[in-house]
């Protein structure tokens, strides 16, 4: 067990490392930035209520850009570990496929989160200038338990991410995890029509298989200046962390059965 | 050389580029199209697109709002993009107060008086704890569509509200008065006053209000009985006492009030304000139809 970690976290810190230099991981935080002051340009635009519009549309911003770069991240170190051929090196060593994945996920899902701690921050600057103006308001505890809600998003995202990248092709990986990202958003909805057109069991193999981002989702309760994180969240929490847990379970097996050769 | 002469082909293609999409966008270039026409998506689209960020979404709508009410279009238009687009913006998000009643102010600036109700109206269902919503929907109701009694049951609705201000109720005392509707404002009065969450200011103000329009409504039968008398006579009375209103009754004048009649038999009141309201439109106050006479 201290032999998995230990090798996990040697991958992790190599993966983050790779991460933090690359040009995607500055481009995203730079874009994030940018979005994040062009809200609050906006917001003095707006009319009234100028805290809600910085709120909601730099934490917008930064549940896109975490998830973007979840995607990228993932995909993009481990299809350079298998185009370098890197990956058999690493797993001829007493390496096993589950340390691998378990090391790759905790490296690309360390470097999403400093990315987002970083725009949290800036986020965090820009809406607190705004406080004390007219409109709902929400204290600093509030506006990190919806950072932190975003994360788990991001968590979800990187596992589904990591298990797609070493199962497939790089553009099919690319394709399948932007798509579940997007349908993570919609599948609440999409539930309902679905039920609604009679296609409950479809319905239902949908809203179990894809992960559900509606119950993540604090950024109205925040705006509103309710509670963000209830009593009625922690099971949602618990929902995002085993999620992520079967993906990358099942990421392991199937990459077990892999050939790399 | 080279790099001079590669410097220079670039320039000429940016120029000739930008030359271009100059020529396309005139040849394209046609009247702006009436705002009717433009079309503005449905809430459960826009929620979709926006990948479940429905408030953001919401608020990005709120700045084209705020860009389309600001520009010459809007006038051109009479404001014909306003409503559809505060449809939109407040069924993203309903808890978005401001934007209903900044959406209803603007219709109202606009003329557009039944669309502004409508968006006041939906705030005023989704967003029962904030006083200013019934309280631009009562203005829009009395300023824009002449309902005095809807506008009188909107402000008392809004004075009811923890935080709304105490002369609401004198406001809708007004408006139930212009509206001669005085025995139904009394009854709405009623209603509120038997509420056990009432604050002891607001009940105190309701009850004022009460006892105001209890006055209006006596002093309104005084003047139906100065008419009944002038139509039967065919002439003013000489006091009072000749149209029954007098200390043996039938119509017997509250304590604390006096009234009179003038030259020209026009009902005189003392000791009472009578509620009456500023009309819109108008710069002086309205003068009550007794002052006709």
């Amino acid at each position: 067990m201290i032999h998995f970690v230990s090798i996990s976290a040697s991958l992790a810190r190599v993966t983050v490392k790779e991460a933090v230099r690359s040009k995607v991981f500055v481009g995203l935080l730079a874009f994030a930035a940018a979005l994040i002051v062009l809200s609050a340009i906006l917001s003095n635009l707006a009319i009234g209520w100028p805290l809600r519009i910085v709120t909601d549309l730099s934490l917008a911003a930064i549940g896109l850009v975490s998830g973007i770069l979840a995607i990228i991240l993932a995909i993009g170190s481990t299809s350079r570990d298998m185009d370098r051929k890197t990956i058999s090196f690493s797993l001829a060593k007493p390496v096993s496929r589950s340390t691998y994945v378990a090391g790759k996920f905790g490296g690309v899902l360390a470097a999403v989160l400093l990315n987002l701690v970083a725009m949290t921050i800036c986020a965090a600057i820009v809406c607190f200038t705004h406080m004390h103006a007219e409109g709902p308001q929400f204290t600093v505890a509030a506006f990190l338990q919806a950072s932190f809600l975003i994360a788990l998003r991001a968590t979800v995202i990187t596992a589904v991410a990591v298990t797609f990248a070493v199962l497939v092709s790089p553009a099919v990986a690319l394709m399948a995890s932007a798509g579940i990202f997007v349908a993570a958003h919609l599948i609440a909805d999409v539930r309902v029509l679905l039920e609604k057109a009679d296609l409950g069991l479809l319905a239902s193999i949908l809203y179990r298989t894809l992960p559900d981002f509606s119950l993540l989702d604090g950024l109205a309760a925040l705006v509103h200046g309710d509670p963000v994180i209830t009593s009625a969240t922690v099971p949602a929490i618990l929902y995002a962390l085993l999620y992520s847990a079967v993906a990358l379970l099942l990421a392991t097996i199937f990459f077990e059965k892999r050939d790399l050769g | 050389m080279k790099a001079i002469i590669r410097v220079a082909i670039l320039l000429a293609a940016v120029a000739a580029v930008v030359a271009v999409q100059d020529l396309a966008s005139s040849a394209t270039a046609r009247p702006s199209r009436p705002s009717t026409d433009a079309v503005v998506p449905r809430a459960g689209v826009v929620r979709r697109l926006a990948l479940g960020h429905a408030t953001a979404a919401s608020d990005v709508y709120w700045l084209r709002f705020i860009s389309y009410l600001g520009s010459d279009q809007a006038v051109r238009d009479g404001g014909s993009l306003l409503y559809p687009l505060g449809t939109l913006i407040t069924d993203l998000d309903p808890r978005f107060a401001y934007a209903h009643e900044a959406a209803g102010l603007a219709l109202n600036e606009f003329k557009r008086f039944e669309e502004a109700q409508a968006i006041l109206d939906a705030g005023v269902r989704r967003n029962p704890g904030r006083w200013q919503t019934p309280f631009y929907a009562g203005f829009n109701a009395w300023d824009g569509l002449r309902q005095y009694e809807r506008g009188a049951e909107l402000f008392l609705r809004a004075a009811r509200v923890p935080g709304g201000p105490a002369y609401l109720a004198d406001l809708a005392a007004r408006l139930f008065a212009r509206s001669d509707a005085v025995g139904q404002g009394i009854a709405l009065l009623d209603a509120m006053l038997a509420d056990p969450g009432l604050t002891p200011s607001v009940r105190e103000e309701l009850q004022l209000r009460r006892q105001a329009l209890e006055v209006e409504g006596f002093i309104r039968r005084v003047e139906e009985r100065v008419d009944l008398f002038r139509i039967r006579n065919g002439r003013n009375p000489v006091s009072l006492a000749e149209c029954g209103v007098s200390p043996d009754g039938p119509l017997v004048v509250p304590e604390g009030l006096e009234l009179g009649l003038d030259a020209r038999g026009v009902v005189t009141v003392e000791g009472f304000e009578r509620p009456r309201l500023h009309e819109p439109g108008s710069s002086s106050p309205r003068k009550h139809r007794a002052d006709h006479r």
